[in-house]
């Protein structure tokens, strides 16, 4: 039969949930080769909002977990055609062209397009988790085999029962990118082109941009950005680059492992140090938690002795 | 209906536990729940009652006992001190409805958000053996002058009495023994609990409401005597007793520093005794 | 880092045939079969010989020998004779094929000689000389520039203008219209006046000890000084960077 009872109410959890929330943060990178481009990111965001929900299962479902991109950087290294004048037929025949001139390329090389799109603060996204409380009880490794618990005190390695929140789903919901994203992506590809040549007299430049054609669309047929640039972009950071399944990953991992939502020491102190004489501590034999749709209880079962 | 229906947080510890956290209070606390003589702190062998104490006591050389001073011999002036100890032991809680504690019929039933407390109040007197007695009375005979009838005649007045050169006065002793006499007395109290604010801080106090030392006679003895221990309770003991309200909740808001835990307002009972629990209310206030 | 971009291409502004350069070309067709040796020079100045092997038995009915490429090659192996490699410089053509020379990159400068190769050192009569082009003979080029050109073949006396009027960038990319190919009398009938757009080719058939040399005079009224999208001075910081490695300019 437990000893001590104590619930916090959904609210309760959620404020501390909201604790555990604000210490995530990631910052990744990562690239791939796509055939005609290659693709890369540079991200960090971190967590705000979310409603944290118990549930009659034994649940805790977390909902509306915003995701803040404090960094969105989106890279594609492009090949572009081959830019070259002449090649025309200087003596046709009906079996084809018998004399054809020569080809003479603008590049010596076959340039690679570099495009570098800012859109932290562009995209709107939202997690959502569905998770069991897990218990767990922890023996700091640099704690001694056979430390007491008054020593285990002083060197701050005592042992602690943990409650992390242990995700069975985390899903991600990538929404609408602003309207601007589509025009970014035009400036910065014609930005692109610029760089490239920037150096050219103004007519050579018109002139090569007559030949690409519209660079954008280009670009943009390359890419296979297709009509929506908004699925192209999801579709290429969520399935190409597998973003959104890094991101499920590292949030899944730091809620289930990483931080827990409750660290309670064992034995638990009641009265600290004071005047020389030690600490009243108790020590925690058992803990059960159970989660209703009002409230999450911890059930603790004293020992008889430290 | 949910424990946190009209509160953020709450936490309730049973009578079994809570005696629990008392013994564990003893073990680790003798010093608050035993009293006596730097002599008998010195030969804890000589106590009424072997303290059972957690071995880290010892280990970090923490006390026994709570020194005292040894009690007067009046008329001594000082001189002569007896060793004793006090000991409160086999100390036990019930919460209202009380059904451990069979309460003495002095303080009635338990009342409603009250707790009842029984313990033995066990104490010991270094009294001097016959020995030690008869080697005392040769000091004191040597320090007191004697009253002469003969000088009382001579000097032509009963009431003078002639001056004496005075005796070297020896230095104040405790009187050692080899054995205290050993008594215990059953007391019950019952007592309320309240929750005080100390700066941002909400701490658990414990108040005494009334107290009983079973069959002492005569009765103007008792009621001395129960005023005594009361005093010692209220005064020696309750005050050093003071547990942080959040610790009951195991803390669980101590890292999110923009909260405050405050007990809930506009409850009845707020801690409440009931069902043979302490129950607390707590809200939380986002700083 | 930028990509090596054909310079040359956008800067010349004087094209002659006896001095091949990126963006023209010379042909001529070889009738007889046989072995010629090809001396090539630049600004004059011999550089290397390499041979063309013209049999009815070979199906290649065109050669195009890059002077520059070719240039570059042998000075990195410290060749300048084909004979000590003859399986790599000879070049194979059909009976009746056309020999096409050029330069891809480079300021050029090259000039080509064509003999056969049995004939003696004192008395080959070239059969073909890029500085003196024989009735037949092509020469060809892409102006990029739009503007105002000058054509003359002094020896000659053929002199036109070349009109290249501006592309603009539109919603298709510019793909130019059929080469041009004139001879003297087709200039006397355009009134000494040709009208081509940027990056049009053009090629005239020569009437024989000709040597073409074509000018940029002025720019057109619409030649945009500035023109493309978004011309800077200055290099521009946005989002877009170049991302190739291991090229320089």
């Amino acid at each position: 039969m437990s000893h001590f009872t104590v619930a916090s109410s959904e609210a309760a959890v959620g404020k501390l949930f909201g604790g555990i929330r604000d210490g995530f943060s990631v910052d990744e990178s990562d690239s791939v080769n796509m055939g005609p481009f290659t693709a890369g990111y540079e991200v960090a965001f971190h967590l705000e909002g979310g409603t944290v929900d118990l549930q009659n299962s034994g649940n805790i479902l977390i909902k509306e977990l915003d995701i803040k991109w404090d960094k969105l950087r989106v890279f594609a290294g492009i090949d572009i055609p081959e830019l070259c004048i002449g090649g025309f037929c200087i003596i046709p025949s009906p079996w084809g062209c018998v004399l054809r001139a020569p080809r003479i390329c603008v590049f010596d090389d076959n340039p690679d397009l570099g495009i570098d799109l800012d859109l932290g603060g562009l995209l709107t996204s939202e997690l959502s988790i569905a998770a069991k409380p897990k218990l767990t009880y922890f023996i700091d490794p640099a704690r001694p085999v056979g430390m007491n618990w008054l020593d285990a005190e002083d060197a701050n390695l005592a042992n602690q029962w943990r409650l992390f929140i242990d995700p069975d789903w985390v899903d991600i919901d990538v929404f609408d990118w602003s309207d601007i994203v589509g025009d970014l992506l035009d400036d910065a590809i014609n930005t692109a082109v610029d760089d490239l040549l920037w150096f050219l007299p103004g007519w050579a430049k018109s002139l090569i941009h007559a030949i690409l054609g519209p660079v954008v669309d280009l670009v943009r047929a390359i890419l296979d950005i297709g009509d929506d640039i908004d699925e192209w972009l999801s579709n290429l950071l969520g399935v190409s680059l597998g973003l959104f399944d890094l991101i499920i990953t590292l949030v899944a991992d730091y809620f289930a492992g990483k931080t827990p939502l409750l660290k309670i020491e064992d034995p638990f102190p009641i009265m600290p140090y004071q005047n020389g004489l030690i600490p009243v501590k108790l020590p925690i034999e058992k803990l059960d938690i159970t989660i209703n749709d009002k409230e999450m209880v911890l059930a603790a079962t004293l020992g008889a002795s430290l | 209906m949910a424990f946190t229906d009209h509160s953020d947080l709450y936490g309730a510890i049973n009578e079994e536990g809570i005696n629990l956290v008392v013994r564990h209070l003893m073990r680790l606390r003798p010093s608050l729940f035993n009293y006596g003589t730097t002599f008998i702190a010195q030969n804890p062998e000589l106590l009424c009652h072997k303290i059972d104490a957690d071995p880290m006591v010892y280990a970090r050389n923490n006390p026994l006992l709570t020194i005292e001073s040894p009690l007067p011999v009046l008329g001594t002036n000082g001189l002569v001190g007896l060793n004793y100890c006090v000991q409160l032991v086999d100390m036990k809680v019930d919460f209202h409805p009380g059904n451990r504690i069979t309460l003495p019929p002095e303080l009635g039933q338990l009342k409603k958000q009250q707790f009842a407390l029984s313990a033995k109040a066990c104490a010991g007197l270094g009294c001097p053996d016959e020995e030690t007695m008869r080697m005392l009375e040769k000091v004191f005979d040597r320090i007191n002058t004697p009253i002469f009838v003969d000088d009382l005649v001579n000097s032509g007045s009963l009431t003078h009495v002639p001056d004496r050169p005075a005796a070297t006065q020896p230095k104040p002793i405790v009187v050692p023994t080899r054995k205290l006499k050993c008594f215990c007395l059953e007391v019950f109290a019952v007592g309320h609990i309240e929750i005080i604010q100390i700066g941002n801080r909400f701490v658990f106090k414990p108040k005494l409401d009334g107290l009983e030392i079973v069959d002492l006679r005569p009765q103007e003895m008792e009621d001395s005597i129960e005023c005594y221990v009361a005093s010692v309770i209220r005064l020696g003991l309750l005050p050093r007793l003071q547990v942080a309200m959040e610790k009951i909740v195991f803390d669980q808001m101590s890292e999110i520093l923009t909260v405050t835990l405050k007990p809930t307002p506009g409850l009845p009972n707020n801690p409440a005794i009931e069902g043979d629990e302490l129950k607390v209310f707590i809200n939380m206030e986002v700083a | 880092m930028k990509a090596q971009i054909n310079t040359h291409l956008f800067t010349q502004t004087r094209f002659d045939s006896g001095a091949l350069a990126p963006a023209n070309f010379v042909v001529h067709p070889y009738t007889g079969c046989g072995r010629y040796q090809v001396d090539v020079s630049r600004h004059g100045v011999f550089l290397y010989s390499c041979a063309i092997e013209v049999s009815e038995i070979h199906p290649e009915k065109q050669i195009s020998i890059d002077l520059a490429q070719l240039d570059a090659k042998l000075r990195k192996s410290g060749q300048t004779e084909c004979g000590c490699h003859p399986d790599e410089n000879v070049f194979v053509l059909a009976e009746n094929g056309y020999g096409l020379f050029y330069a891809s990159n480079g300021s050029g400068g090259y000039s080509v000689k064509t003999y056969p190769v049995d004939a003696q050192k004192s008395d080959r009569a070239e059969v073909f000389d890029s500085t003196a082009l024989a009735k037949d003979d092509l020469f060809g080029i892409t102006l990029l520039r739009p503007g105002d050109y000058v054509m003359k073949d002094a020896k000659n006396k053929l002199q036109c203008k070349i009109h290249v009027a501006v592309v603009k960038p539109g919603k298709e990319p510019y793909r130019p219209p059929e080469a041009l190919h004139v001879d003297a009398e087709a200039i006397k009938k355009a009134g000494g006046e040709l009208k081509l757009l940027q990056a049009q080719g053009l090629v005239f058939r020569c009437s024989g000890n000709s040597r073409i040399v074509i000018e940029y005079k002025t720019p057109t009224e619409s030649s945009p000084k500035n023109a493309g999208a978004k011309v800077s001075k200055a290099k521009p910081t946005a989002i877009a960077t170049w991302k190739k490695s291991g090229v320089g300019r």
